[in-house]
């Protein structure tokens, strides 16, 4: 059985995450949780119940849309992708993300 | 953007709320698929991942919560159980609109109409700091001086106004002129929509550059842009026209007529503008930056005495003392005339908001009953305080805001009948009208009458919710007393308009009354101008010939000119050459303002007034001493008892120089040939003046207004066409579009007391319906509640008509206590209304009467229709009831 951790989520990231796990493609709502988790070697791992709101959220400010498109399951699943102003968003998000990482590594750095 | 996506969604809320379900099982599934490969046990796999999703309810919540603002969802939810509510008790919420929505609806009516045109600021730049130069119009010279000697003002405006023919370019049209002075644009912030406005360069020539008027350019030339540089004969000059004002330019009433066709550069001829009897300029100007009203006051009274010592003859006031200088702002000057009569109106308006508020909260009231119970069931199941609060309040405002939008339309109907009744045009009319701040004061108005008629009962209710939550309602008289005083107020606040409205109603059939001292029912004036280019020869030329050929139509008895015609001038606009100071042979000069009118033979017979002695004719002398005739007002001034007849007339002062100009007799004076009684020149309330008659040759055809009089066999109405050929055949140049009757000028003149006491009747009649719907609910609540206790005194054997006589004597006392108060509020009101009555005391026995008998009647039917039902309760339904 896997262990569950609860994602310990640096605040606002998630909307990051998300922007990212679409940018190279299409992609619906578990691959989108299963992409983290692979690419972040089970290290970030989104629960449904944020993972959701925060789809229907970044609908509502127009960074992704959605289509409905096949499963590999061959049923219909909800096909999440960037629109022109999430890619902005997404590039926006990653440079102030950089910044402020870069910043936390500076104060850690000092004796 | 956003909100467009979020009202998709809310449009497709149903199917996005599937999409997010399918698209969450679908996760579901895959979950599944993923620790199945895992190796894991499909059982456990599907409780796993149907953990992993946990509440599917919560999930479609937070998803709706992004896109809908949970505070708007909950209001929606308060205001569909406000309606649900509402619903329910039908005529209670119908009532409350009703009443709300007429007071809301008069009162917004009155409102917008005080606020165009009391309260607004002008629409000009630094409107606050115009002023308007009172006491009638002044003479040139009296300008200039002012201009140079007043240092309060930093610039001055000024314009003389006046009826022009244009001729030519189409059928020849009178049109309303103003002459203005140099700054006049810039004072009233005027702008050129085409062409340009007057320049400095206009006032050098001889004045013949024009702007048009917005309005008359787009109705007469069709907004024709080639207009600019165009020759027009106006008044018999020819002028060019060098620009068009802006269509939003408003005149400012006072200085300029509204609407002003033409607008021209104040070239004077020299002759008038260095003559102080030539009183034609409307004056205002702003006064300077930090300058209050009072300090410029304080200035003009210096000025005034200033003026004086240096030009005596022009500033002073004919009795060697300096002729005071009085300012007005200009709004007040705008809206002066009829700023009483509105206040009175907005507050007669507020008492019948004040008796809608008592009747709503007399309904509230009476449904209190059935509302503490169901207040107190949700109490008991846990609704707190707030809650409750905010649902009453939600329920309230959406009653209040409903109200409050028919009370808007309604408002938008009234002003529109408003200013259709209004006689002539209102002051500030274009600013008048249902706009945002009067939308805010109704809304706000029409909510806060409601929140505060339906928290009333509520707020008083609370301490007994949970005590009498499984009482029935059939509790005694609590409430009683408030809601007597209730009626009692009501029927207070509806005496005191009622007997307004019977006031100005008295006074209105007063005027009505008023013998005219001439027989107006089959007279008619044409109203003619003889513009400069006619020389005064011409003018009486014109005037024979148009007399001879009016009195050969067919139907026409009689015809005359004359400079005045009755009826025909009003308000502010006097006319006429005046005289002061006359005197007879032997006494004192008279103080007052003796009026100069030049008439045609035939004059008094042809409107049919009296006349003692002999009237004057053409043939009159035209040496000294003139015959005239004089009113009768006139002569007891000057004669007191003896008879006038053959007695001299003098001016007052000493004649200063020739008047060839007006060929008015300085000198020689007038010999008094006849005296006509009776006659009211200027309108039926106003008191009768000093007038003198003179021959038309007296005044050597120094004249341009000519009025054509006529008296038919029949309808004076039909005989205008007739009346207009003949003009048009001596001189197809002369418009003659302004041909009225007399009855119609007559009822010009009572238009105004007409208006308000049509107001006030109107408010009157509101104020007793809600009265009587008031007594009406209150009588029908009282019966109700107290139906066992009538049920019990029938079955211990009183008759229907001793229940009867108890629930009419009851509404008698209330309404006795209200007349008795109601009374004391009508004498205070009539004391306001005391200078619009004419003829009618304030205490006027028969209308104080009247209004109370009606309103007493009134209130005993409306209380006698549920005492009659409860008169008839069957003792034994009432008794088992319980």
């Amino acid at each position: 059985m896997t262990t569950e951790r609860t994602p310990e989520l640096l605040p606002g990231t998630l909307d990051l995450l998300i922007l990212k796990a679409v940018a190279r493609g299409e992609r619906h709502g578990y691959g989108i949780a299963l992409y983290l988790k692979q690419v972040s070697d089970s290290v970030l791992q989104v629960g449904e119940s944020s993972l959701y709101p925060a789809l229907q959220r970044l609908m509502l400010q127009g960074h992704l849309k959605a289509a409905w498109g096949l499963s590999e399951n061959n049923r219909r699943a909800r096909y999440y992708t960037l629109t022109p102003s999430g890619k902005k968003q997404l590039a926006a998000e990653r440079a102030e993300f950089d910044r402020m990482i870069v910043a936390i590594h500076r104060v850690l750095a000092t004796a | 953007m956003k909100l467009l996506r979020r009202i998709a969604w809310w449009w497709n809320r149903n199917a996005e709320a599937r999409a997010l379900a399918e698209e969450l099982a679908e996760h579901e599934a895959l979950k599944r698929a993923e620790l199945v490969e895992r190796g894991i046990d499909p059982a456990v796999a599907a409780q796993t991942a149907k953990r992993a999703m946990g509440n599917a309810t919560w999930m479609r919540e937070e998803a709706r919560a992004v896109w809908i603002w949970p505070w708007l969802e909950r209001l929606g939810q308060d205001v569909r159980y406000a309606i649900r509510t509402a619903r329910k008790a039908p005529t209670y919420s119908l009532g409350v609109i009703a009443i709300t929505a007429l007071g809301i609806g008069a009162s917004a009516t009155v409102f917008s109409v005080v606020d165009g045109v009391l309260l607004r600021p002008l629409p000009y730049p630094g409107g606050e700091r115009l002023v308007f130069f009172d006491n009638g119009s002044h003479s040139p010279p009296r300008f200039r001086d002012w201009q140079r000697g007043i240092r309060s003002a930093e610039r001055w405006a000024a314009a003389w106004r006046g009826p022009e023919d244009l001729v030519g370019a189409g059928a020849p049209q009178r049109l309303m002129t103003a002459q203005v002075s140099p700054a006049f644009f810039e004072v009233f912030g005027g702008r050129a929509a085409i062409g340009r406005l007057l320049s400095a360069g206009d006032y050098e020539g001889d004045g013949s550059e024009v702007v048009l008027g917005g309005r008359f350019w787009r109705q007469r030339f069709g907004a024709d842009p080639a207009i600019v540089g165009r020759r027009l004969t106006i008044g018999g000059r020819g002028v060019v026209v060098v620009g068009v004002l802006d269509d939003r330019f408003v005149e400012p009433d006072q200085i300029a007529p509204r609407p002003t066709d033409v607008w021209r550069p104040l070239v004077l001829p020299a002759a008038i503008a260095t003559d102080r009897r030539y009183s034609i300029l409307d004056v205002a100007a702003r006064l300077k930056p930090g300058v209050s009203l009072a300090q410029a006051r304080a200035e003009l009274n210096t000025a005034a005495t200033e003026l004086f010592r240096q030009n005596p003859d022009v500033h002073g006031n004919g009795e060697s003392k300096p002729n005071p200088i009085v300012i007005l702002p200009l709004k007040q000057a705008i809206g002066d005339q009829m700023s009483k009569p509105l206040w009175i109106l907005l507050g007669a308006v507020g008492l019948m908001l004040l008796i809608a508020g008592a009747n709503v909260v007399n309904l509230t009231l009476a449904r209190g009953a059935d509302r503490s119970r169901e207040l107190a069931v949700r109490a008991s199941l846990g609704a707190g305080r707030s809650r409750l609060a905010r649902m009453l309040m939600t329920e309230c405002v959406t009653l209040g805001l409903v109200a409050g939008a028919i009370g808007l339309g309604l408002a938008h109907l009234g002003v529109k009948s408003l200013s259709a009744l209004y006689p002539g045009d209102l002051p500030r009319a274009a600013e008048i009208g249902v706009d945002a701040r009067v939308a805010a004061f109704a809304v706000i108005t029409s909510i806060l009458l409601t929140a505060i008629a339906g928290m009333a009962p509520a707020l008083g209710l609370k301490s007994r919710w949970l005590s009498e939550a499984v009482k029935s309602a059939t509790g005694s008289g609590t409430g009683d007393r408030s809601r007597s005083a209730l009626v009692v107020a009501e029927i207070a606040l509806a005496l005191t308009l009622l007997v307004g409205s019977a006031l100005l109603f008295r006074s209105f059939l007063a005027i009505v009354n008023v013998p005219p001292g001439f027989s107006p029912e089959t007279v008619g004036v044409a109203n003619l101008v003889l513009g400069d280019r006619f020389k005064p020869e011409q003018r009486l030329a014109f005037a024979d010939a148009a007399v001879r050929r009016i009195r050969a139509i067919p139907g026409i008895l009689d015809a005359a000119t004359g400079g005045v015609a009755p009826m025909s001038r009003f308000g502010r606009s006097r006319c006429c050459w005046a005289e002061r100071g006359v005197r007879s042979e032997t006494g004192e000069p008279s103080d007052t303002r003796v009026m100069l009118h030049p008439i045609g033979a035939r004059y008094f017979e042809t409107i049919g007034a009296t006349v003692k002695g002999r009237t004057v004719s053409d043939e009159s002398a035209l040496a000294p001493p003139y015959p005239v005739v004089i009113s009768d007002h006139l002569a007891t001034k000057l004669f007191g008892a003896t008879n006038p007849i053959g007695q001299r007339i003098l001016t007052g002062r000493a004649s200063r120089k020739p008047a060839e100009s007006t060929g008015r007799p300085s000198e020689g004076g007038w010999i008094v040939q006849g005296v006509v009684s009776g006659l009211h020149l200027f309108g039926l309330d106003q008191d009768r003046e000093d007038e003198m008659f003179v021959p038309y040759r007296q005044l050597g055809g120094d004249f341009d207004e000519i009025k054509l009089l006529f008296r038919s066999s029949g309808a004076p109405g039909a005989m205008i066409p007739a009346i207009r050929a003949a003009i048009r055949d001596i001189d197809p140049s002369i418009p003659a579009d302004d041909i009225v009757t007399m009855p119609a000028q007559v009822a010009r003149t009572l238009a105004e007391p007409r208006f308000y006491s049509t107001l006030m009747a109107a408010f009157g009649g509101l104020a007793l319906i809600l009265a009587a719907a008031g007594i009406y609910a209150s009588m029908l609540y009282v019966v109700r509640q107290r139906s066992r206790e009538m049920g019990i005194r029938l079955a211990l054997g009183a008759e229907a008509g001793d229940v009867t006589r108890m629930v009419v004597g009851r509404a008698g006392r209330l309404a006795l206590a209200g007349l008795v108060i109601g009374g004391a509020g009508a004498v205070a009101l009539g004391q306001l209304l005391q200078s619009l009555l004419f003829g009618v005391s304030a205490l006027d026995p028969v209308a104080f009467g009247s209004a109370a008998f009606l309103l007493g009647v009134t209130a005993l039917a409306a209380a006698w229709l549920p005492a009659r039902r409860a008169g008839r309760t069957d003792p034994l339904t009432v008794i088992r009831s319980d």
